[in-house]
């Protein structure tokens, strides 16, 4: 039993789910890193997710295309954030509440879409919904190892990494990625440099959702072709908790991304096995907490203590 | 006159903040290449005034010109283009970010209009720091680096924004007697450059030393501008406030008793781990006033935040409190045991500013005093004590129930006062009780602290104001760099020999 | 200036303190909305908005069982409402009351299922062992946050999730073993509470049960506690101001663990609550959406006790009414969920806000021009 896990747990193919898998949730942790590092914290990341995934399966249900299916799932989360910033910015609305509204709602939204449009509760699938499909890049067919860890795969899933490079070159080599540092530390002198700190802010959030609405499309349209209600189950989440543990580094928001991805390959993995699949299931969440955990106890200092 | 002579000309400007007018019909002409101090009291309209001309805030009415033309700012970016910098009395920095950035930040040289161009960025710097003799460490985080270096960098950033008119509000109130000079010099440096300076300060003696031309603002009006060589201070404090006012405190005989505090050996670490305290030792005694005089940033904070239990010190350290050992003892012993504390920050740690004004007046009273029952609010005790305060000290509010915001600022910090002083503590450490106070309320809290002092209780009196602590204190304490040195006893030594000390001029004579 | 200051005087009325006309501006807007909104809603399903208020009104006041019913859902949304309201009055982010619903309820029902007590003993043990299983569960979050700095709203989210999860292993796997013991099929759920451990009804054949009046008790408590006790003071002022509390001498890091375990405890009576009096059983994730109902019934009360109490009554008829108008007029019961939150959206604006920068903005305009 023990051997199986082991060997289970490090095979190619695990990694190569884990590559997959951690996909969907760097595009919402990229996206979303700016908008923390400019001081705002938002937890929508559930809505914005959840509704672009039944968007994106409308977009492609009715056009037969995955890339408008992608392009109605941005839209769904560009509108979203914009509602998101409307509440928090222009109408002073408490940012917390703002986002457990927004999530709580999105299931329900997303559901009666689901009946009015189509006509069927639970999930949704047809024909017509249109996935992307898989790349076939030559030169890894012939390289064994890799072929298997890197081919074969969406052209989504690629994508995601190469926009862990690009947020990373915005965030410490471009004017925009310094400025909304700045922004998040100290808004006055921002203002005082001449910057338009809510213009800045607004941006943020409106990359926040494009970027995990794409995330949205990923879950729906890379292979399973349908929406089921309520189908994020907490991925959004992830993304938060990524871009929260790293503090807002995109290099390091693709380690946690990673990991997370690697404990949600073992939940698929380890089912095979019969270990029961609530306990695997947990893996991913309590991964958080432990990640939280050891990060923690860098500072530990031994005693209790609220600080300011 | 020759209009071409004007840097900067403002007319007519006016500024008001809901029912506040700070600033009414003010007329301002700064010369081109001249230092030129706006002084005042607190709450005169001074850094409003060059808030406007730096386009913080945008004036209800008035124009302004700049080297002889009109402009219409809208904008901090159109003050910068206009060659107008501000030099903050709150840095305006990113701690988590590097001096560099901080320079750099919102006027980044750019590489093919998108990406930061690092050399180019650098090297302008460099030519700054060559041209005008500043040096600052490129690469630090702004939270690691002392206050000065901080000014330093300030002044640099507005330079590397191409800044002819520079504002500096208030900046010598974190430098020491010596690190004024040498801001002095460096003005006149810039002058001989072409710039043109802007000195907001409220201290005389300075800008009689540094200023060519000083106007005074007393509540938003503009009372007078003349030529610095044809006055002097008394001329200048009566034109602020309208009678002789060089504050003096009525100052009594010391009966000292028993001591009440000693400190031993005590070392405290900040938050980040730097010892900001280094081995120091005092003591004070019942009825005696003992004053800390030092710059911000010398370890004041970590010395009080060890003595009323808010931060641990290190191992080896003693703080010793009516013969009993308090140095693991937190803030709630210290309340019990009869010593009280009038914090420095106000608003972050005096009073709670969502909360009603007895909400405030009863925190830490609650403790140290108590109520009938161990479980139970008792609204009649509360309402006496703070009917108590606000009578004793002249606290102007309506209602008890009231939101504490409705209070000003004064009426605020007579509250958190009276607080602390109304609870029949034996000792209290007093962290700058008169900052940003006006003139009036000044003398009454000074005498209020040398009545409480004369009735046996022990004080430590810890400004940056140093005439408060020359005319307050029985014993002198120049505090710089965490080590404390003595600087003798009421009326011993000048402003000038203290201001040497709290630089550690005598260094061996530490203890 | 003088006539400026006339203006002022003026429009100081409305100005932040008229807490009250505020108040109602807010909820009279909010509720239009919520109308307005509601029967787009409805109408887009088929149904006209008369008759679905209509439905509305008989499943929640139209007979003694609907109005049982109404005072059934009542319970939970107080409980948990109290719960967040005592955690975010204090600062603390207590996003896991499901979690700790999920708990407190798991813990009743087994032993409710598994003990032999006289009725009464084996109520009040199901019930406070909940409320002991909820507040334990709320220790690690606040372990983590207290030592090692880590903030509440991830770990909590977290533990919903663990929690979840952790409950449905032992109801599914480990219980189910003792298939052979009680001869019990279902695995969504543990085996049946005994008789004893059934929560007694308040109004004879409906499903309103004591856990109405002990939600009110506890709601009281609280409210008691914050408005006359000393600990009730220092937790308002540590929530409100921590540096504050701190150099007052008040002990925050006692405080915010009696936060966190009296938010725990109060949710752990709830899921106790819930199941021994309503569902008789632990059925797995029966706890969707209490936690966030709770938070949003305690943003809606503005974290007071007696608030939440109202509000809970309103969300409870909401709720009640909206299964019977999908049972009748097949409106989908999530449309209630959707108006619910929309509602607290429209709750959380800053109204006073808005209308204080409008007045600001003309109050300038006006000295610009008739002042010179």
């Amino acid at each position: 039993m023990f051997e199986s896990i082991l060997r289970l747990s490090f095979a190619v193919s695990t990694f190569a789910a884990t590559i997959r898998l951690s996909s969907p949730i760097l595009f919402g942790a990229i996206g979303g890193s700016f908008n923390d590092r400019s001081g705002m914290l938002n937890i929508a990341y559930e809505a914005v997710m959840l509704y672009s995934c039944f968007f994106s399966v409308l977009g492609s249900y009715l056009t037969g295309s995955p890339w408008m299916g992608m392009l109605f799932g941005v839209a769904s989360g560009f509108i979203i954030s914009v509602i998101f910033g409307l509440m928090v910015y222009t109408y002073n609305a408490n940012n917390m509440i703002v986002g457990i509204a927004l999530n709580s709602s999105a299931w329900g939204i997303t559901t009666l879409l689901m009946v009015l449009i189509f006509g069927v509760r639970g999930s949704f699938f047809s024909d017509r919904i249109v996935s992307f499909k898989p790349i076939n890049i030559p030169f890894l067919q012939n390289i064994p190892f890799l072929n298997t860890l890197l081919n074969n795969n969406v052209i989504l899933t690629y994508l995601a990494y190469v926009l862990v490079i690009a947020g990373y070159i915005v965030m410490y080599k471009t004017p925009f990625g310094l400025r909304i540092r700045g922004v998040g530390q100290n808004p006055a002198a921002a203002y005082t440099a001449g910057i338009d700190v809510k213009k800045y802010r607004w941006v943020s959030l409106i990359l926040m959702g494009i970027f995990t609405s794409i995330s949205g499309t990923y879950l729906t349209l890379t292979g399973i072709s349908m929406f089921s209600e309520n189908m994020t189950a907490g991925k959004g989440f992830l993304c938060m908790c990524a871009i929260s543990i790293a503090k807002g580094n995109p290099l390091k928001i693709l380690l946690v991304c990673l990991l997370f991805g690697y404990s949600q390959a073992l939940v698929l993995v380890l089912g095979t096995l019969s270990i029961p699949t609530q306990i695997v299931s947990m893996i991913p969440y309590v991964a958080v907490i432990l990640v939280l955990f050891v990060n923690g106890l860098k500072s530990f200092k031994g005693t209790a203590d609220i600080e300011v | 006159m020759n209009k071409m002579d004007y840097a900067v000309e403002m007319r007519g400007i006016t500024k008001n903040f809901g029912t506040l007018t700070a600033n009414d019909k003010i007329d301002l002409f700064v010369k081109r290449g001249s230092v030129h101090a706006i002084i005042g009291e607190n709450g005169a309209g001074k850094s409003t005034l060059m808030n406007i001309l730096s386009c913080v805030h945008l004036p209800d009415m008035g124009e302004i010109s700049i080297g002889g033309k009109k402009v219409t700012l809208r904008n901090s970016l159109d003050a910068v283009k206009h060659g107008i910098g501000m030099v903050h009395q709150e840095f305006m920095l990113y701690p988590e970010l590097s001096v560099y950035d901080n320079i750099i930040y919102g006027f980044e040289e750019r590489k093919l209009g998108v990406f930061i161009d690092k050399k180019a960025c650098v090297n302008k710097i460099n030519q700054i720091m060559t041209s005008y003799n500043l040096s600052v460490p490129l690469d630090s985080l702004i939270k690691d680096l002392p206050v000065s270096i901080l000014q330093q960098v300030e002044i640099l950033k507005v330079l590397y924004r191409g800044a002819n008119i520079i504002i500096m509000d208030e900046p010598t109130s974190v430098l020491t007697p010596q690190g004024i000079q040498g801001l002095f010099n460096a003005i006149r440096f810039l002058v001989n450059a072409g710039k043109t300076i802007i000195f907001i300060s409220h201290k005389l003696k300075e800008v009689l030393e540094i200023a060519d031309t000083i106007s005074v603002l007393k509540d938003g009006k503009l009372v007078k501008t003349l030529p610095a060589a044809q006055t002097n201070e008394y001329e200048l404090a009566s034109l602020m406030v309208g009678r002789d006012v060089i504050l003096k405190a009525n100052k009594r005989e010391l009966k000292a008793g028993e001591i009440l505090l000693k400190v031993e050996n005590l070392r405290v670490k900040d938050k980040d781990k730097v010892e900001r305290v280094k081995d120091i030792s005092f003591e004070v005694r019942a009825g005696e006033i003992v004053g800390i005089a030092g710059v911000a940033g010398s370890g004041q904070q970590q010395l009080v935040e060890a003595i009323f239990g808010l931060r641990a010190p290190e191992a080896g350290s003693k703080i010793t409190f009516d013969q009993k050992d308090v140095t693991k003892l937190g803030p709630r012993e210290h309340r019990m045991m009869g010593m009280g504390y009038v914090p420095q920050d106000r608003i972050g740690s005096g009073i709670n500013s969502k909360g009603s004004v007895w909400e405030t007046a009863i925190m830490g009273y609650h403790i140290a005093h108590g109520f009938k029952s161990k479980i139970l609010l008792n609204f009649k005790q509360i309402e006496t004590f703070t009917n108590k305060i606000v009578k004793t000290f002249d606290v102007k509010r309506q209602k008890n129930s009231d939101s504490i915001r409705s209070l000003s600022g004064g009426n605020i910090q007579k509250l958190v006062v009276g607080r602390e002083f109304l609870q029949d503590n034996r000792f209290l450490v007093i962290e700058d009780p008169t900052r940003g106070i006006d003139v009036g309320a000044i003398e009454f809290i000074w005498d209020k602290i040398i009545d409480i002092a004369s009735n046996g209780v022990g004080i430590l009196l810890i400004s940056h104001e140093l005439n408060e602590v020359m005319q307050l204190s029985d014993r002198i304490l120049a505090m710089y760099n965490g080590q404390i040195f003595e600087a003798g006893n009421y009326g011993e030594l000048t402003e000038e020999e203290i201001g040497l000390l709290m630089l550690g001029g005598h260094a061996d004579e530490a203890f | 200036m003088k006539r400026s200051k006339q203006l002022f005087k003026l429009n100081d009325k409305f100005k932040l303190n008229d807490r009250v006309y505020i108040s109602l501006f807010k909820y009279g807007v909010s509720i239009v909305l919520f109308i307005l909104l509601g029967s787009l809603l409805i109408m887009s399903q088929g149904v006209d908005p008369i008759s679905a208020t209509r439905v509305l009104f008989e499943g929640t006041f139209g007979s003694k069982r609907a109005f049982g019913n109404v005072l059934r859902w009542t319970a939970p949304c107080i409980l948990t409402g109290a719960a967040a309201s005592v955690a975010f009055k204090a600062g603390v982010m207590n996003l896991g009351i499901e979690g700790q619903v999920l708990l407190g309820g798991f813990v009743a029902g087994v032993l409710g299922a598994f003990l032999e007590l006289p009725p009464a003993l084996h109520i009040l043990v199901c019930v406070i062992a909940g409320g002991i299983a909820g507040m334990l569960y709320a220790v690690i979050p606040a372990v983590l946050r207290l030592f090692f700095n880590i903030n509440e709203f991830i770990t909590t989210m977290m533990l919903n999730y663990v929690a979840n999860f952790l409950t449905q292993y032992l109801t599914q796997q480990v219980l189910a073993g003792g298939l052979e013991v009680w001869g019990y099929v279902n695995m969504q759920a543990t085996p049946t509470i005994q008789k004893s451990a059934v929560l007694p009804t308040i109004i004879p054949g409906t499903s309103a049960t004591l856990a109405f009046p002990v939600a009110l008790l506890i709601a009281f408590a609280i409210a008691f506690l914050y408005k006359r006790t000393i600990q009730g003071y220092e937790l308002k002022q540590v929530g409100e101001n921590l540096r504050f509390s701190k150099t007052g001498g008040v002990r925050v890091v006692r405080s915010f663990m009696t936060i966190f375990l009296l938010s725990g405890l109060i949710a752990g009576i709830a899921g106790g609550i819930e199941v021994i009096g309503t569902y008789k059983k632990f059925n797995t994730g029966f706890a969707a959406f209490y936690g966030y109902d709770g938070i949003s019934i305690a943003r809606i009360a503005e974290l007071d006790s007696i608030a939440v109490i109202i509000v809970s009554f309103i969300w409870a008829v909401l709720k009640a009414g909206s299964m019977q108008v999908e049972r009748v007029l097949q409106v989908n019961r999530l449309t209630v969920t959707i108006l619910q939150y929309i509602f607290v959206l429209f709750v959380a604006i800053d109204y006073a806000g808005i209308y204080n920068r409008y007045q600001d903005r003309k109050i300038k305009k006006r000295i610009r021009e008739g002042e010179l």
